[in-house]
């Protein structure tokens, strides 16, 4: 009889740890540590996010980063308390004050992933609003009721629904903080019409049939750090000239030869950062993306995970800001444009040129912030990492392999020289820009440490 | 007697649990990974080319339409061709998103399930690769 007890009991072990072996998800009880929870559910969001700005009217770059950024906001905001020593971005960021946001009550037990998913959900389906799908919001709800029905069953009812209330109450006071930052539902008129761009030798004209400009003004958006804007304007420009022995003639020239002697790999570059020529969740996304693999490649906690969206969030918002500041402080023309009317009416560049100006290069000053946040969170500070992007590869790209950050920053500056549709200076100023922006994000701001 | 039999149903239920796990494992990633993303790589691959040769089509059609030097009647006939190019455009993008969310949805199974380890993955990396050259569809 002892023998069949102690069977039962072994068995009765068996069967539980197989089913709990099928869980995906952690399951913790009450306040615990953001640390004690895995990250796995939160890197869904930035899948959805990706898929659902392909398939939103009005999500340019800038619209995209943006949107990106006050997803990571939220999150990094639904779990700041349980992170041990963390500071609430308000009072460190550009117009939010301190003590601003939602706090949780006293004495009250939180689950922190519940609280993240709520933020998470609710801020996403914010930002797109107007222009969501009827097919997107389901989805989002589908993955916010799918990750809530695995953390909920092990949380008394209240804490549960507690933690879903604050971290819908965190997304409300960031949303409601996002609508005066000058962007807010851009993508209804991404074109912010009317406006007249300059017109002279120099300034950029259409190079494509769509012949508004993307966002002129959104140089003028509130950035969450005033110095990523201000500090982090490139000089001037090489000054324009058609002259054949000029800087200028010289610059333009260099993009032509680079166009007509491309080797394959370079074309194949050029065409893999530009990610797709119809729709891509813009070069913010392809960083997102890449950040949630190597979250993944970490096996990344909550905290990490929620810091680690929270830091780019802020540096590629900002990133758009201060590039496109630039653009239109400039205007100035695309190589496309300059190619054909000084050196060869017959120019054609390796992809599209984008409907905005020249100087400095967009897909520069993001990959620039996220050389210095990957940097940051996944080396000891030399930078020098093992990745394979594959987030090019559902799209029927391959996959590039890269020793350190700086290398895939380069790349990807380089593919806009390869692609025919930048000038070096546009790329080399934008990865500087990048750059400041990133360093500033990372110094600061008070961050907590997180592993 | 009694505690026997829940003893053996209890086993009972833990090998259908851990088939269930398995055949779930099985049916995410398929018999032999490389060989499954290989097959929908290539053909994601040729995806991307249709829509990269697609895109250079109806922008230096665009192009043409843009120049002053263009007659109205070419303009008309292009505008028509461009017009036309339009649902082939739609329906090679959302063949490549529905194919996309497969191939995200099995590389992320293979990640969660089979190759967990950094070293797994790049192996995997290695292996996809000699495959695809093998195939010649890069």
């Amino acid at each position: 009889m002892k023998r069949i007890t102690q069977f039962t009991i072994v068995a009765c072990a068996a069967v539980l740890t197989l089913f709990s072996g099928c869980e995906r998800y952690d399951r913790v009880t009450d306040s615990t540590e953001t640390s004690a929870y895995s990250g796995d559910f939160l890197r869904k969001y930035y899948d959805l996010q990706c898929q659902i700005t392909k398939e939103t009217p009005g999500f340019f770059p800038p619209q995209a980063a943006r949107a990106f950024s006050y997803v990571g906001l939220s999150g990094y905001e639904a779990v700041v308390h349980g992170i041990p020593n963390a500071k609430s971005l308000a009072g460190q960021l550009n117009g939010l004050s301190a003590n601003s946001l939602p706090q949780p009550e006293e004495d009250k037990a939180y689950n922190w992933a519940i609280a993240a998913n709520a933020a998470s959900a609710e801020m996403m389906r914010k930002m797109f609003d107007l222009n969501l799908s009827e097919e997107n919001l389901q989805k989002i709800d589908q993955l916010e009721e799918y990750n809530y029905s695995q953390f909920y069953a092990a949380n008394p009812l209240p804490v549960a629904e507690r933690s879903a209330a604050f971290g819908k109450a965190i997304a409300e006071a960031i949303y409601q903080y996002s609508m005066t930052d000058g962007g807010h539902q851009s993508y209804m008129d991404a074109f912010q019409l009317p406006y007249s761009p300059p017109v002279g030798d120099h300034c950029w004209i259409p190079t494509s049939a769509t012949v508004h400009p993307i966002s002129p003004y959104w140089g003028q958006c509130r950035p969450f750090l005033i110095q990523n804007v201000s500090e982090t304007q490139p000089a001037p420009h090489i000054p324009h000239s058609a002259d054949v022995n000029s800087d200028f003639y010289a610059a333009a020239m260099e993009v032509y030869e680079q166009v007509n002697n491309n080797t394959p790999e370079q074309v194949e570059i050029a065409k893999f950062w530009a990610d797709d020529p119809f729709k891509t969740c813009t070069p913010a996304g392809h960083t997102f993306n890449l950040l949630s693999q190597l979250l993944e490649e970490d096996d990344a906690t909550l905290a990490k995970t929620a810091v680690s969206y929270a830091k780019l969030a802020i540096a590629e918002n900002d990133a758009f800001i201060s590039c496109w500041k630039s653009k239109y402080d400039f205007v100035l023309v695309r190589p496309f444009t300059y190619i054909r009317q000084h050196i060869d009416p017959d120019f054609n560049t390796v992809i599209g040129t984008p409907p905005f100006p020249a100087y400095s290069s967009g897909h520069s000053c993001e990959i620039g912030v996220g050389e210095m946040v990957f940097t940051e969170l996944f080396t000891n500070g030399d930078g020098n990492y093992e990745l394979s992007d594959r987030t090019g590869l559902q799209f029927g790209f391959g996959i590039r392999h890269f020793s350190s950050f700086s290398e895939m920053s380069a790349e990807c500056a380089s593919s806009r020289f390869y692609g025919g549709i930048h000038y070096q200076m546009d790329n080399l100023e934008g990865l500087v820009t990048g750059r400041k922006i990133g360093h500033n994000v990372l110094n600061q701001i008070s961050w907590p440490e997180v592993n | 007697m009694a505690r026997g039999k829940l003893g053996f149903f209890l086993v009972i239920l833990a090998l259908a649990a851990l088939a269930a796990c398995e055949n779930e494992a099985m049916k995410e990633v398929g018999t032999d990974p490389i060989q499954l993303m290989a097959d929908l790589h290539c053909e994601a691959v040729s995806l991307r080319k249709a829509r990269f040769e697609l895109a250079d089509k109806m922008r230096f059609m665009e192009d043409t339409l843009m120049q002053p030097s263009t007659s109205d009647s070419a303009k008309a006939l292009l505008q028509s061709q461009l017009n036309d190019l339009e649902p082939h455009k739609d329906s090679v993008v959302n063949r490549s998103l529905d194919l996309a969310a497969v191939i995200k949805s099995k590389l992320d199974s293979l990640i969660e399930q089979e190759f967990t380890e950094v070293e797994q993955r790049k192996a995997f990396d290695a292996d996809l690769a000699t495959e695809l050259e093998k195939r010649g569809c890069q």
